[in-house]
């Protein structure tokens, strides 16, 4: 079971603030969470953050345990951190790839049960057939998988997914947000994920945090986090919250709400 | 990928994740595949060690050919008999092999050996595949300090095989602090990198040629033959000392194995594995320094032996560094061994530097290997 409690955690880049006073309550176990919010409002740096990557200010426990006090191997043990980079091209087989990242993080396994847990994962994932393949051969989307795999085999209690479908067509972004789900869930532990498909992330995550101006705009289960207000304040869009047949909502943009001109970033 | 599945249905996600002595049961419909992971792994880690095994014996063949080639002769028979039973031999022969033949032979086993494993490190903590203790002008910079060490006399009360390579460390390490500086502060990027290099390698060559200007004769021709690189003046004192630093190496590069392949996959994954990385690179460039100064200072510049090792062991072993580590080593000490075979022959009776035979095999391949670079982007 795993706790993560986030109290007054600010975060900036360089001297720029990016994210001030967040402040989260404990996630329910084994739960997914959408990280949402418009392009340069600091959904990376708040996974980096919490993956001790990068400096905050404030507190981040995960399990009692103040996350940049951590010891790199501790914190490699129970957060697995997939950054939006893809895995970079080199002669490496995908296989070689996870087998690393397990033996890197976990020096107490013994060789055949690293090897049982990078096939177990590469099955998880479906991906056996590309696990002979190297990394420079592959296509952004298999190396994403790769990338993937290699946060998985390790069975952190955290994982911190930065747009872990951007590369990947609709059956392969499922099969992903499928297997994540499931693992949080066995595990009772906690997976985040930064996405920008709104409607994706309504219908696979169990919660939303929703960040905007550089604050949380809204931390809600899924099924009442977006309201046309929070889409503006958020987004600078116009939309609807229509409802589907199986009742899950999802949304619907209409315009732009502020006037053209507005920078890319907040 | 190649089984349409459909959101609702995926009974062949195994329904656990395995824990440690657990049994892995496959799911029923699981790809036929996908049965032998495992065992498909332990195949291709077969095909690999057969692999170094064929590289070990190359070499092996190579030392003895080195052994058998000179002015006078030796048969096979000759070299391999005296290399088991020293005492059987005549003594010329046994003059021969062990105080001309086997020193030679062995100090570019181990001189390649050292630049291979050099280069090698150096290309995955700089992420860059054009790296190598002679590209970045790490190797000028420490024939500058040996320079320094012969013609001022710098000793520091220890005898010249240690104070020379001494000096040419610091050279090294300089060297190195000064593109890690850059890097920093201008961005690593392959090329920029490169050409902070060929920049170090004109100022230090231009330094060098200032001390070969105000040193006694006796020191120019040591200096002279430190810029041509050359494997003649071996002794037995030299191998050792140079053995002694490789056999210290290279199991301190063995224990970072699983972290040096998993920073092939970047930074920021490397990170994430809990790799320290910048530790890791700082400890990788020191041992480079110790390679690189240590050969330096026995041999000069031999150049290239630590970017093609590296180039022929990712081509045949991949980038697993278990793997990938000693076939640097080894490919590294067979181009050197072969090139100080080829360096008796282009002119009969006639020993031309080593490093010139390396420079002329290897400048078409960095070259052939910067333009692949390139076309990659």
């Amino acid at each position: 079971m795993t706790e993560l409690i986030i109290d007054d955690l600010s975060i900036a880049y360089g001297n720029k603030q990016v994210l001030t006073h967040i402040s989260l309550p404990a996630f329910a176990p084994g739960a997914l969470i959408g990280v949402l919010g418009p392009n340069g409002v600091g959904k990376s740096s708040f996974l980096r953050a919490l993956a001790g990557l990068n400096k905050y200010g404030g507190s981040a426990k995960l399990n009692g345990a103040e996350i940049n006090r951590m010891a790199h191997q501790t914190r490699a043990r129970h957060i697995g951190y997939l950054p939006q980079s893809l895995p970079q091209g080199t002669s490496l087989v995908a296989y070689e790839a996870v087998l690393s990242a397990c033996r890197a993080v976990r020096p107490d396994l013994a060789h055949n049960a690293a090897q049982a847990f990078a096939e177990a994962t590469f099955e998880q994932l479906g991906i056996t057939s590309l696990a002979f393949q190297a990394l420079n051969q592959m296509s952004g989307g298999q190396r994403q998988m790769v990338g993937l795999a290699q946060v998985i085999v390790r069975a952190p209690d955290i994982m911190l997914l930065d747009e872990p479908t951007s590369a990947l067509d609709l059956r392969w972004q499922l099969r992903v947000l499928d297997v994540v789900r499931r693992i949080a869930r066995q595990q009772r532990g906690l997976a985040l994920m930064a996405l920008h498909d709104i409607n994706l992330a309504l219908r696979h995550c169990d919660h939303i945090v929703l960040f905007g101006n550089g604050a949380v705009l809204a931390s809600d289960c899924a099924q009442n986090v977006m309201t046309p207000q929070r889409l503006r304040d958020a987004y600078q869009v116009d939309g609807r919250i229509e409802y589907c047949s199986r009742g899950t909502p999802f949304v619907i943009v209409d315009r732009l709400s502020s006037p053209p001109g507005q920078t890319l970033e907040n | 990928m190649n089984h349409p599945i459909h959101p609702a249905q995926q009974p062949d996600v195994p329904g656990h994740h395995p824990t440690a002595g657990q049994h892995h049961h496959h799911a029923p419909n699981a790809q036929p595949k996908s049965a032998g992971l495992s065992s498909q792994y332990r195949r291709f880690i077969l095909r690999r060690v057969i692999w170094l095994s064929v590289l070990l014996v190359a070499l092996l063949v190579s030392v003895v050919v080195n052994i058998m080639t000179g002015p006078a002769l030796l048969s096979v028979g000759d070299v391999i008999g005296g290399l088991i039973d020293p005492a059987g031999l005549d003594p010329a022969t046994h003059v021969i092999i062990y105080s001309v033949r086997l020193p030679f032979a062995l100090m570019a086993v181990v001189i390649g050996a050292s630049l291979g494993l050099a280069g090698a490190e150096m290309q995955t903590v700089l992420n860059n595949p054009l790296a190598s203790p002679s590209t970045l002008g790490i190797m000028h910079a420490a024939t500058l300090g040996a320079s320094l060490a012969i013609v001022f006399n710098l000793s520091f009360g220890l005898p010249e095989n240690y104070a020379v390579p001494i000096c040419a460390f610091a050279g090294a390490i300089i060297a190195l602090g000064a593109i890690q500086f850059l890097a920093k502060a201008y961005g690593a990027s392959v090329d920029t990198i490169v050409l902070f290099g060929i920049a170090l390698v004109f100022a230090l060559n231009a330094l060098v040629s200032l001390i070969q200007f105000v040193a006694n004769s006796d020191s120019l021709q040591q200096i002279v033959f430190w810029t041509m690189g050359s494997l003649a003046r071996a002794s037995w004192e030299k191998i050792i000392i140079v053995s002694v630093v490789l056999a210290t190496c290279l199991p301190l590069a063995m224990r970072h194995v699983w972290k040096m392949t998993a920073l092939r996959g970047g930074e920021d994954y490397a990170r994430s594995f809990g790799v320290p990385v910048e530790r890791l690179r700082l400890l990788v460039l020191l041992r480079v320094s110790v390679l690189t100064a240590v050969a330096v200072a026995f041999t000069g510049v031999i150049g290239f032996v630590g970017l093609v090792g590296p180039h022929i062991s990712r081509l045949a072993f991949g980038e697993d560094h278990r793997f990938y580590i000693p076939g640097s080593v080894l490919a590294g000490a067979f181009i050197l061994s072969m090139a100080s075979l080829v360096s008796k022959h282009i002119v009969p009776g006639i020993l031309i530097p080593d490093g010139i035979v390396t420079a002329l095999i290897g400048i078409p391949l960095f070259l052939a290997l910067l333009l692949s670079q390139k076309r990659r982007g």
